[in-house]
């Protein structure tokens, strides 16, 4: 994408974020409600948290390292405890066979990922690429504990990190193998992220790295590398000098990266000796006044990229800038000067002196650190962030157990390119993030997360909470295919072992739901619309028994099921449903 | 355009296999244009019904070319309608003999049915053709937006700022039913309201929580998500009072069911009914998608598809007949739409499968009523590839609508819809270039019958111009425009074009002209 197009667009969001890299009090303004300069989460460290660790904590932990869960999985967290069920989500290793052709007769398990590019069908490859993706993160660790996993929220945030859009790369195959690329490393090295980022067919396409050519330099993946990827964008403290490089170090970068093409044929990269700048490099006084020496050939080409990285990872910087958008899209948006030192400084020193056996830059230990801090259980940063439309609309499908049509089906594919469409109209369509930036709710300053919601984004939203709850649940068009939440009565009979008592019944779901507490008058409300208005408790007591006694009585079973609903309809539509 | 053009239009012409004819526009004379000019409401106060099929609507059993009858009882042996049963709207075409309501609407100058329309890329998935029909491209062109979201986004510029407000009390647009489309989406986002047919309201619970102390920053966010939610209230109980104490007038309506059309269109009657400034509403009706067993085997004119058809046209003549009984006939224009039609030959298990042009219905008190554009071609040559190609670009239906019907300008709709597209007389009376078949002499533009026809090697493609860009482009039998022979603007004049059909297997082409006004579109055989 041409960056001075958007530069132009958006000057004042830029200059924002150009403030936030470096912790500007002056972004507190979006969370303060004036009453001083106190700082959230101030008072609590990466110190491993030893708080409670009940539904609620365990309910949080998948709520941001997940895309919320089932109550069976946050039972599975909550009885292994929080080191062990940050260990379990971090694993690597899974295997996913790679997209088919869903809606193409016969063709459903068929992979393509590996045919030649077809230029007629390529919008449909990125389609079936999207619902395959958006079908993992509804699925993940749904059949089975052994399955459970982080990856596909952290492939979304390195997603987010290296944005990289279908629209400008235009080859669906190409936009899988980077999606595989980000799954596969998605709790691995930093650092060798960043060195296979670098030649990805993709990001050679979206950033222009497949012109950038001796005869003429292309200094658009130069740039980006060093401004969103990896160092940082500090002040502008002279003109071309944002501190942690300048404009000049861009260009030699630019000149380091000349002649790595992207391949359509293997759907790599490749090499074109006569395009690389065999020249010396020199960099600013930012890294020290590195010079890279010039060479030739595709190795000695790389011998210099990788230098290029090694002098970018040396600085101290690197580790806080990776450091701070992981905190910002897993915890808070708000990075200030407590923050920084709290936090952001301990979370580098791990990322780049990790213990034994990690290495510089895996990311195991820093996340490991970070999510069982008590930092990240701290109250005051409950519920800091409104659900991305990922964590709204997959988190719901998982929390209420939706079924989708089989895997084996295209309606499979409908329902799944549904939720993808709900995400997209909502403001998150994965496989193309907006610009090179990604998503603004993660960095547009000040609103943050507020960018997510609008009239017709929140309508979205609720209107889908209301119609997955019918009995009837959602019709997948074009097909008379339905997506129906599980059964409220087997979720009632797990949320608590007396779920005829309302008290305890409203309250599990509270812990189950909401990432912050609800005020007594909401917990009324909502016990209310289980007992139903002006009914003792005894009511809802009263049907539950008359189920569980019957459990096969279709009427007893009709009205305990259509209170249940009346409370979730009513929770769904509180605003802190909407909080992360 | 001259009165003799008019009545020469109506006479139903003796129509040969393969031979196209042109717009047809019944009874025009009847009613003078000013008519329906004065007739017409305020452009503020203009509301448009999408109604949405989907599934992919049979087209060639909705609207039958009774004048090929033999032809279309041949290729659809296990589905055809009954010769006798159909309903006639002229002598060459008649509709569904469960479509009694909306043959009434045509009897009464209440519908206009516009033949063969169609992408010119068409894609046979059901997603891809709908998402095309809901942002206005072909093809493999994906934007975000959708053509009405477009359109409010036009016309209401500063949206959601300051809204609602006095002049605009209600949402700009609604869409009922559970489906997600991005019909209703602007450049800013969604520039309406979505609820289920079964009326729930998205409203959010706003009680104030005071006995709670929460941390500043979730307090932040809520505060800020309580400010939408008051809006999505407010518009909420604008609607809920309209709906609510509003009762619908008309006793023609079917029972309605959750999710029937009847049920949805009941509801945006009492809106309209009731004066809810609206411009646009969305309705959805499914079951479209007939592979298999539509039609009941002892009676072809019974069977699912039947009940579909019966389904839509009851709703939609009791629907007019209620805007009648508020009077609000004259604010609205209702339009139905599918993804795609289906294939011309029937498939072995008395169903269809995804095709690609198909009529739709136009229908409302200031329609231009009667037959635009000519019955598709039967050929009993057919493949069970074969479909009806395009003769009218689906955007040329839009552009019309915005044209005619929201008083849009010729710039104003080219941003929304992305291109220039002929403007078909749906609601005005307008000039049209009339293809005055058989002669040339008539028009001043016309697609002529190419000679040789079979094609061996090459063949003439003879065609008249006004002097407006010209666009010649062949068509395959799946209906995909598989050539461009002319895209620039020629002189006024009589041209012809030699096309090179070696390339082409044997088989049934189309070949189509579509400049200014006017499209058409007509079938050559290749045979080597």
């Amino acid at each position: 994408m041409n960056r001075r197009e958007f530069l132009v667009g958006t000057q004042a969001s830029f200059n924002a974020q150009e403030g936030d890299n470096h912790g500007q009090p002056s972004r507190r303004q979006a969370t303060s409600k004036g009453d001083g300069d106190r700082t959230l989460g101030a008072t609590t460290t990466l110190a491993p948290y030893t708080g409670p660790w009940e539904i609620q904590q365990a309910a949080h932990l998948l709520r941001r390292l997940s895309f919320g869960a089932p109550l069976r999985l946050v039972k599975f967290t909550h009885s292994i405890g929080l080191g062990a069920a940050i260990d379990h989500l971090l694993q690597p290793g899974l295997h996913h066979a790679p997209p088919g052709s869903y809606t193409i007769p016969g063709q459903h398990f068929t992979p393509w990922v590996d045919l030649d590019y077809d230029s007629s069908v390529d919008g449909q490859r990125v389609q079936f690429l999207q619902s395959w993706w958006v079908n993992l993160m509804i699925n993940t660790g749904l059949f089975t504990n052994d399955d459970f996993r982080s990856e596909e929220k952290m492939a979304l945030f390195w997603h987010n990190h290296f944005a990289t859009g279908a629209e400008v790369v235009k080859d669906a195959r190409m936009m899988y193998r980077q999606n595989v690329l980000l799954r596969s490393n998605a709790f691995g090295n930093f650092k060798h992220m960043v060195q296979e980022i670098t030649l990805d067919p993709a990001m050679l396409r979206y950033l222009n790295g497949n012109t950038n050519f001796k005869s003429a330099p292309n200094e658009n993946y130069a740039r980006e590398l060093q401004e969103l990827f990896t160092i940082g964008k500090g002040p502008e403290i002279e003109s071309g000098n944002y501190t942690n490089y300048t404009e000049d170090d861009v260009k030699a970068a630019a000149r380091v990266l000349t002649g790595w093409v992207d391949d359509a044929d293997t759907i790599g990269h490749s090499f074109i000796e006569a395009e690389h700048d065999a020249g010396d490099k020199e960099f600013s006084s930012a890294y020290g006044n590195r010079l890279i020496r010039g060479r030739t050939g595709e190795d000695g080409a790389r011998e210099e990229l990788n230098e290029l990285i090694d002098m970018i990872f040396d600085q101290e910087e690197t580790a806080r800038y990776i450091c701070r958008k992981l905190y910002r899209f897993f915890v808070n948006h708000d990075l200030n000067d407590t923050i920084e030192a709290n936090i952001i400084g301990p979370m580098a020193d791990i990322l780049r002196n990790p213990p034994a056996p990690y290495e510089a830059f895996d990311m195991i230990p820093v996340m490991r650190a970070l999510f069982g801090s008590e930092h990240f259980f701290d109250p005051e940063l409950a519920g800091c962030s409104i659900k991305s439309p990922a964590e709204y609309f997959i988190g719901m499908c998982r929390n209420l157990e939706v079924n989708l049509p089989s895997i084996s089906s295209s309606g499979n594919f409908y329902a799944t390119d549904f939720i993808r469409t709900l995400m997209r109209l909502t403001g998150m369509d994965v496989c193309n993030p907006p610009t090179v930036f990604g998503w603004p709710a993660y960095y547009q300053n000040p609103l943050f997360t507020k960018m997510w919601l609008s009239e017709g984004t929140l309508t979205r939203r609720i209107q889908f909470a209301l119609e997955i709850i019918r009995p009837e649940g959602v019709k997948v068009e074009p097909f008379n295919e339905r997506m129906t939440m599980m059964s409220t009565l087997t979720l009632a009979e797990s949320l608590t072992e007396d779920p005829g008592n309302p008290e305890l019944m409203t309250q599990a779901v509270i812990d189950f739901l909401f990432s912050v507490p609800l005020s007594n008058q909401q917990f009324a409300d909502l016990k209310e619309h289980l007992v139903g208005a002006g009914n003792g408790d005894y009511v809802w007591t009263e049907v539950w028994d008359n189920y569980s006694q019957d459990p096969l009585n279709q009427e007893t079973r009709r009205i305990a099921e259509e209170k249940l609903r009346k409370m979730l309809d009513f929770g769904f539509r509180l605003p802190e449903f909407q909080l992360g | 355009m001259k009165r003799r053009d008019f009545l020469k239009a109506t006479v139903p012409t003796l129509s040969l296999p393969l031979v196209f004819r042109g717009f047809q526009i019944r009874a025009y004379g009847k009613t003078p244009a000013l008519d329906s000019i004065l007739r017409a409401a305020p452009e503020s106060d203009r509301v448009m019904v999408l109604i949405r099929l989907n599934g992919g609507n049979d087209g060639l059993n909705t609207v039958i070319p009774v004048d090929q009858y033999d032809n279309y009882a041949q290729v659809r042996r296990n589905i055809a309608i009954p010769k006798s049963a159909i309903l006639p709207l002229t002598d060459a075409t008649g509709i569904h003999p469960a479509m009694t309501g909306m043959h009434s609407m045509y009897n009464d100058e209440r519908l206009v049915v516009v033949q063969n329309v169609g992408n010119p890329s068409p894609s046979f998935s059901h997603e891809r053709a709908m998402d095309n029909w809901l942002t206005a491209t072909h093809g493999d062109d994906y934007v975000s937006t959708g053509w009405v979201g477009r359109q409010l986004a036009n016309r209401y510029p500063s949206f959601p700022e300051n809204f609602p407000n006095a002049e605009q009390p209600h949402p700009l647009a609604i869409q009922i039913g559970s489906s997600v489309s991005t019909l209703l989406d602007g450049p800013e986002g969604m520039m309406g309201m979505a609820f289920s047919s079964s009326l729930t309201f998205a409203s959010l619970i706003l009680e104030q929580r005071p006995d709670i102390t929460i941390n500043d920053c979730a307090a932040d966010l809520l505060k800020y998500i309580r400010s939408l939610g008051e809006q999505i209230n407010r518009y909420n109980e604008s609607l809920r009072a309209a709906i609510n104490d509003t009762v619908n007038k008309s006793d023609l309506y079917p029972e309605p069911y959750p999710g029937s059309l009847s049920e949805q269109l009941k509801i945006v009657a009492r809106l309209v009914g009731s004066g809810v400034k609206t411009r646009v509403y969305v309705v959805n009706y499914s079951g479209f998608d007939t592979h298999s067993g539509q039609v009941e085997e002892e009676d072809h004119s019974l069977g699912s598809h039947a009940k579909l058809l019966d389904s839509v046209s009851q709703s939609i003549a009791a629907f007019q007949d209620d805007l009648r009984l508020f009077g609000a006939e004259d604010r609205v224009v209702g339009m139905t739409f599918s993804e795609f039609g289906r294939r011309v030959r029937s498939n072995g298990s008395a169903g269809t499968d995804h095709g690609a042009a198909a009529p739709l219905f136009v229908f409302g008190s200031n329609v231009n009523p009667g037959i635009i554009g000519a019955n598709p071609s039967i050929s009993t040559s057919a493949s069970i590839q074969d479909n009806v190609p395009m003769q009218i670009d689906f955007r040329s239906v839009y552009a019309s609508l915005l044209k005619d019907w929201f008083l849009l300008s010729d710039s104003d709709i080219r941003s929304i819809l992305f291109d220039d597209y002929p403007i078909i007389p749906i609601i005005n009376k307008r000039r049209t270039d009339v293809d005055d078949s058989p002669g040339f002499e008539a028009g001043r533009v016309y697609l002529g019958d190419n000679y040789p026809n079979p094609v061996r090697g090459s063949t003439h493609i003879p065609f008249r111009s006004d002097g407006q860009p010209v666009r010649l482009s062949i068509f395959d039998a799946a209906g995909r425009e598989i050539q461009v022979l002319i895209n620039r603007r020629l002189p006024a004049g009589d041209h012809s074009v030699l096309f090179e059909a070696h390339d082409l297997s044997d088989g049934i082409y189309y070949y189509r002209l579509q400049t200014g006004n006017y499209q058409q579109t007509r079938p050559f055989v290749r045979q080597k």
